[in-house]
């Protein structure tokens, strides 16, 4: 898939698969990712301006008029293109591609220029359009595994890269491989109704590769050649798993 | 002791300047070099001096200026954009590391950067500047006086030609040791 | 010296060269006799009668002589600067949501100003190197005030970035300056690119226009120590020392070349580039091989619409009538005409070719510009559209008021053409469930009147420091050029190297 060398080095390519099929948009792992990840709460002035940090959204689509009416849903988050749009356009290095296949940010060296989320197609960069602002009872439940974010700098759903790094770090301690399903991001786990699965997918035994080799695969905006590593599962039979 | 005394003549008209450097040249022993012109406006060459040590000295190597900075430019942004992809060989949006666009692209705007600054160096060192000296001038000269400037070897001759000079037309001599 | 004085006829000064202190200019200029010359080619509505020192007089004086309204005027400019920094601190400190962007509209009407006075820059350098080169008669008086408006442009612009950016205090992230950090730019974005060459043009054009000054820093420098001005201090480091001397006129007229050809090798690389920053992208309405020229000759239309507003106010103001003349403005209006035609086409080709393939993510960006800013389309496109007939007339293209206001418009509608490229297409990204709409905050309006009025204040310092009339330029025109009596017509003679 990559013309990088370190792939080869590395055994993980992390991916994950979003059945739609699944998803009843009830946001609960849109809740999850917002406490897992210290994501400002913005306030209704700013959310009405269009300022709402939600690195994971539900995207609810109607199709049909009233009263033939289907609501479908999309949860979007950062879909971490091997081939990412918002990567080469940063002046300073601040977003790159990670050996694991991850799209990171590395919030520290961010000036701020904007125009990854410029040319992000999905538009899942969320801008610190403020510094963020946790008080009271709020700040007695911050994750203490993710920085918090200054004003001015961009940020974005970073798979739960934290917990990626503690689940490879007891695999290590043990002196094992991670196993799949080891290493949940929030929303996976949080997920009421199992449609969002996240592994390994240079593992041939994940459940990532199977579902991901289901025929039910697709991606989004896949004409735009950025090949995400986040894929959506629709249409067929809803029984696998 | 001074090692050559100074005339500075101005006239009103090039035709008279043309004159009195003819007369010059026939008093004196002068060399290229040893005659300045002085004007407010750049005479085409030729029009009043025509001077050979220039054209030899200057014209042709104050290309070589712009033209080697351009390569050093040249050099400085291969080594800024490809360095940069051999230092920082970091993944960004699956494109190779070395990619000759952007190599090029700052490489073209350094080459020229450099390009300004040779154009630069080379007027400040062909034409002598900056020199704050109090030089052979008269204020008169950016009013529109053509200024003829003479080096001479002694303080007689130094008299002899402004006496020549004020006999082919100068309205204003001024008489000085060096370079005033 | 009233003005009177200067328009003198023809008859009085004639003979000025053969009496008294009052130098004339060469004698070929004696050859003329406006009394018989017919209108032609319109070099004869004023010409220079003066002597070289009335010259220098009358140019100087905008320099030399300061009026009260001049601090008003800059005192106003202060008052709108202060304004706009003000709001550009708090700014600072509070976060860009003072601005009305969000997501995912992250770029906005800073942008769009950016854009714009970069745009603005690429006449003066361009127009003067491109004269320069072709060794266009006409250009003498006004190259320094073009170039002049090139560097401050090329000023104001360069601050937008730093506006722009979230976190203004690690801009230098951006330079390459080696650190233990493993802090270090990024070749490959174009926005390093722009940085580099919008850097490289401002250091090119303010060198330009430095060594353009050099022989009038002289002159200005003559003058202020006869006259014990403050401003001799300045004057005098600045000439270097300059003398005229025929060995320097000669190196200095190679290094002029060697700038132009440097300077035009630039300018269109720097808004290409600056085009390359959204046409890298793959956002739909940006994306297109159309920008790079497009970007280019929309520059160019700009800023010499600029540079005609600029040259019919100074020559308001400092009563520069007899320097910028008629025939100058006339030529700049024919050579915007061109640059209108271009740009409609390109305008032309970019509609077209959206509309025909009708592509739905950029047809959308296209339909919603028609609906939200149909005013503004119009003033852009029907505004150039109406110039370009206009100005074919020569009788607007010699009136002073109508040049003022046609080329007004044309600036107004580059600079809704910016805000045009910018905004709908970010408005109306891929992801159809995040469009948007958008209006600049009291904040961006504030910073952006702001940085007109600091580059009006640039301008203004700028003509109380240096002499803003090319003279050496002008007395080599003059010095070169003269007049042949050919049975009933005198015809313009000019040597050319």
């Amino acid at each position: 898939m990559k013309s990088f060398n370190y792939k080869k080095q590395n055994d993980y390519k992390w991916a994950m698969t979003i059945d739609l099929d699944r998803c009843n948009g009830c946001g609960a792992c849109v809740v999850a990712c917002q406490a897992e990840n210290n994501i400002a709460t913005v306030g209704e002035k700013q959310a009405e301006l269009g300022r709402k940090m939600h690195w994971l959204r539900i995207e609810r689509y109607i199709e049909g008029t009233y009263p033939d009416v289907k609501v479908r849903f999309l949860p979007m988050m950062c879909q971490h293109c091997d081939y990412a749009p918002c990567e080469s356009v940063c002046p300073v290095w601040a977003t790159y591609q990670n050996p694991e296949g991850l799209n990171v940010q590395v919030y520290n060296r961010c000036i701020g220029t904007r125009f990854c989320g410029n040319n992000c197609p999905y538009s899942v960069r969320y801008f610190n359009w403020y510094d963020s602002n946790f008080e009271g009872p709020e700040s007695n439940q911050l994750n203490p595994d993710v920085s918090l974010r200054e004003k001015g700098i961009m940020e974005k759903c970073t798979m739960c890269m934290q917990r990626i790094r503690r689940g490879k770090d007891t695999a290590k301690d043990e002196g094992r491989d991670v196993e799949d399903g080891e290493i949940q991001p929030a929303c996976a786990q949080t997920c009421p109704t199992n449609a969002i699965t996240f592994g390994n997918i240079n593992d041939h035994e994940s459940k990532v590769h199977e579902l991901v080799h289901s025929g039910r695969m697709i991606r989004l905006f896949e004409d735009k050649g950025t090949h995400p590593s986040v894929m959506y599962l629709k249409g067929g039979v809803a029984d696998v798993i | 002791m001074s090692d050559h005394y100074t005339v500075l003549a101005l006239f009103k008209k090039v035709d008279t300047i043309t004159r009195s450097i003819d007369n010059v040249i026939r008093e004196f022993e002068t060399v290229d070099g040893d005659m300045e012109v002085l004007t407010s406006a750049a005479l085409p060459d030729g029009v009043v001096i025509d001077d050979k040590t220039l054209e030899h000295q200057v014209q042709y190597r104050q290309y070589l200026f712009p033209f080697i900075l351009g390569i050093c430019g040249f050099v400085t942004g291969v080594a800024l954009a490809g360095g940069t992809s051999w230092i920082v060989n970091l993944n960004v949006g699956g494109k190779a590391a070395f990619s000759f666009a952007p190599t090029g692209i700052i490489t073209y705007e350094f080459s020229l950067l450099f390009g300004v600054i040779g154009s630069v160096l080379s007027l400040l060192y062909f034409a002598g500047l900056p020199n704050w000296t109090d030089r052979a001038y008269d204020p008169e000269i950016t009013d529109g006086a053509l200024g003829l400037l003479v080096k001479l070897k002694t303080r007689e001759e130094q008299e002899k030609a402004a006496a020549l000079l004020t006999d082919s037309g100068a309205y204003k001599i001024r008489k000085g040791e060096n370079d005033f | 010296m009233s003005s009177e004085n200067i328009k003198r006829s023809h008859a009085a000064t004639a003979g000025a060269g053969s009496h008294g202190d009052v130098m004339a200019l060469p004698e070929l200029e004696t050859y003329r006799d406006p009394e018989t010359m017919p209108a032609r080619s319109g070099y004869d509505d004023a010409d220079i009668f003066l002597s070289e020192k009335e010259f220098n007089d009358h140019t100087l004086r905008p320099l030399f002589t300061t009026t009260p309204a001049y601090f008003i005027f800059v005192l106003g400019l202060g008052i709108v600067m202060a304004n706009g920094l003000g709001w550009f601190t708090y700014q600072l400190f509070v976060g860009l949501g003072q601005t009305g962007m969000h997501e995912p509209l992250f770029w906005g009407a800073y942008i769009a100003t950016f854009v714009f006075w970069v745009g603005l820059s690429h006449s003066g350098t361009i127009v003067s190197s491109i004269l320069r080169l072709t060794q266009a008669n006409w250009r003498r008086p006004i190259l320094r005030a073009a170039e002049a408006m090139t560097a401050f442009s090329l000023m104001v612009a360069g601050l937008f970035p730093l506006i722009h950016v979230g976190r203004a205090w690690r801009v230098y992230y951006m330079f390459p300056l080696p650190n233990q950090r493993m802090l270090w730019p990024n070749f490959k974005s174009p926005l390093m690119w722009d940085f580099c060459a919008i850097g490289i043009y401002m250091t090119g054009s303010i060198t330009f226009l430095y060594i353009g000054l050099l022989p009038d820093l002289a002159v200005a420098r003559d003058r202020a120590i006869a006259s014990n001005n403050w401003r001799r201090h300045y004057l005098k480091v600045l000439a270097l020392g300059w003398r005229g001397s025929h060995r320097e006129w000669s190196v200095y007229n190679k290094c002029s070349l060697f700038l132009a050809v440097i300077i035009l090798c630039i300018a269109p690389s720097v808004h290409t580039i600056v085009s390359w920053d959204f046409a890298m992208t793959m956002t739909p309405g940006w994306h297109t091989t159309i920008f790079g020229p497009y970007f280019v000759v929309g520059a160019i239309y700009s800023g010499i619409a600029a540079v005609i507003t600029l040259m019919i106010v100074l020559r308001w103001i400092f009563n520069l009538d007899n320097v910028i003349r008629t025939l100058h403005i006339d030529c700049l209006a024919k050579l915007l005409v061109t640059i209108a035609l271009i740009w409609t086409y390109f305008y032309f080709c970019e509609f077209n070719v959206v509309w025909y393939s009708h592509k739905p993510e950029e047809w959308a960006i296209f339909e919603w510009q028609g609906e939200r800013f149909s005013l503004f389309l119009w003033i852009m496109i029907g505004g150039s559209v109406l110039n370009i007939f206009l100005m074919s007339w020569r009788r607007v293209r010699r009136s002073m008021v109508a040049m003022f206001f046609i080329t007004l418009l044309v600036n107004c509608g580059m600079y809704i053409e910016r805000y045009l490229i910018v905004v709908p297409v970010l408005t109306h990204r891929d992801n159809a469930y995040m469009w948007t709409d958008y209006f600049p905050s009291i904040t961006e309006f504030s910073v952006i009147l702001g940085s007109f009025a600091y580059f009006a204040f640039l301008y203004a310092i700028f003509i109380k420091l240096f002499p803003i009339v090319t003279m050496a330029d002008v007395k080599e025109g003059v010095l070169i050029s003269g007049d042949m009596r050919l049975g009933r017509h005198a015809v313009r003679l000019q040597v050319k190297e």
